[in-house]
C-alpha cells in the first residue's frame, strides 16, 4: 500500500504487485490522511485481461490499468473527470486534443513541439485529470500517460479542447457546443452509478460552457501546429 | 408503455444525451442523442403519457404544427424506441 498525491487528490492505493508503485513514483507522498483508497480484486484483473485478448500483458500492468479506472470513477463526485485527450501546456496555458485512435494526436503534440520548442510541455499525451476548482478547469499530469510515456507531475489552466480530424489540408474553427458535446461524449468514461453517471454529465456539460471548443483539420506538417497554436492562444506570432 | 428504467436524461452542451445507468448499462451500450421533440416524447413517456397526450403535449408547445404530421412522427419516435428495447410495454 502505498499514497500518491494526483490532481490535489491524496489517494491511498492497496496493491498486489510493484507495476503500479513503480509507475506512481513521481507522485508518490507521505502521510495518513488521504481523500479515498482503490484496490482491485484477482478476478478484475483477470476480467481485464479477457479485455485485451492476446497481448500477454503482465499482471501488474494489468492491474495498473484497473486501478486506474476506479480511480477514474471516484473523480466526478469530486469534480474531476479523466478526459481521454493529450493535453500540454503553453506559456501556463494548457490545451487539450482528442480525437479517434490513430487519428494521430501524439503526431500533432510533436508538431507544436517542432514548432514552440521548450515552450511545449506535455502534462498528459493519454489520460489526463481535468478537475474543476470552482471557477476554473485545471489539467493534471497523472501517472497513466499511453504508450508513448508523455507526461509530467504538473498542472496547468485548460483553456480549450482541440477535436482532430486528419486532411489533406490544415484549418481550424470554433466547434459548435453541441457537435463539441458528441464528441467529448466519445472520450470520457461514463460510470454504470447512476449518481456518479450524473456528475460526469453535469461536469462535460460545465466544461463545454467554459472552455474553447475547436475542430482541427490537419495534415502533418509544422503549418498545422502554427495554425492551431495562433487560433487557439488568441495570440498572431508574426 | 414506458421507458424502462436505468435510463437518464441529460443536456451537455446544449444537446440532450440519453445513458444506461446500472444494470441496464451492461447491456444497453449505445449513446443516444434526441432532438427537441425526442425529448419531449421521451420525458412525456417516462410520466407514462400515452400517444395522444404526447402529441398533445407537442402541439401545445410548437404553434402551428400539424396534427397529422405530430402524430407520425411520435409513432416513429416510439417504434424506435420499442425496436431498440427501450420500452416496458
Amino acid at each position: 500500500m502505498f499514497k500518491v498525491k494526483i490532481a490535489d487528490f491524496i489517494i491511498e492505493i492497496d496493491n498486489k504487485y510493484d507495476f503500479v508503485k513503480n509507475q506512481c513514483r513521481e507522485y508518490e507522498v507521505n502521510g495518513k490522511k488521504s481523500d479515498f483508497a482503490v484496490s482491485c480484486t484477482y478476478e478484475e484483473i483477470e476480467a481485464e485481461r479477457d479485455l485485451s485478448p492476446g497481448n500477454n500483458f503482465s499482471d501488474g500492468y494489468l492491474e495498473s490499468i484497473c486501478l486506474y479506472r476506479h480511480i477514474c470513477l471516484e473523480l466526478p463526485e469530486r469534480g474531476a473527470l479523466v478526459f481521454h485527450s493529450a493535453v500540454i501546456e503553453v506559456d501556463k496555458m494548457a490545451y487539450a486534443f482528442a480525437a479517434r485512435s490513430g487519428t494521430g494526436k501524439s503526431t500533432h503534440i510533436s508538431l507544436w513541439r517542432k514548432y514552440l520548442g521548450d515552450r511545449v510541455k506535455v502534462i498528459n499525451g493519454d489520460k489526463p485529470i481535468i478537475r474543476f476548482n470552482g471557477s476554473e478547469f485545471i489539467a493534471y499530469g497523472t501517472p497513466w500517460c499511453g504508450k508513448e510515456g508523455w507526461g509530467e507531475n504538473i498542472s496547468s489552466p485548460l483553456k480549450s479542447i482541440c477535436f482532430i480530424e486528419r486532411s489533406e489540408k490544415n484549418k481550424i474553427e470554433k466547434l459548435e457546443k453541441p457537435e463539441a458535446a458528441s464528441r467529448l461524449m466519445r472520450q470520457i468514461l461514463m460510470p454504470a452509478d447512476e449518481q456518479k453517471a450524473v456528475k460526469t454529465l453535469d461536469l462535460a456539460d460545465k466544461m463545454l460552457k467554459t472552455l474553447d471548443t475547436w475542430l482541427l483539420y490537419c495534415n502533418i506538417s509544422e503549418e498545422a501546429a502554427k495554425i492551431a497554436y495562433e487560433a487557439m492562444s488568441g495570440k498572431d506570432e508574426k | 408503455m414506458k421507458i424502462k428504467d436505468g435510463f437518464i436524461l441529460r443536456d451537455v452542451g446544449g444537446k440532450t444525451f440519453v445513458v444506461a445507468v446500472g444494470e441496464l448499462s451492461k447491456t444497453f451500450g449505445k449513446m443516444i442523442t434526441l432532438n427537441e421533440t425526442g425529448k419531449i416524447i421521451w420525458q412525456c413517456l417516462t410520466e407514462g403519457k400515452n400517444a395522444d397526450e404526447i402529441v398533445d403535449k407537442i402541439l401545445s408547445e410548437y404553434d402551428g404544427a400539424a396534427r397529422e404530421s405530430v402524430i407520425d412522427d411520435v409513432e416513429a419516435f416510439i417504434s424506435k424506441l420499442r425496436q431498440e428495447g427501450i420500452l416496458d410495454e
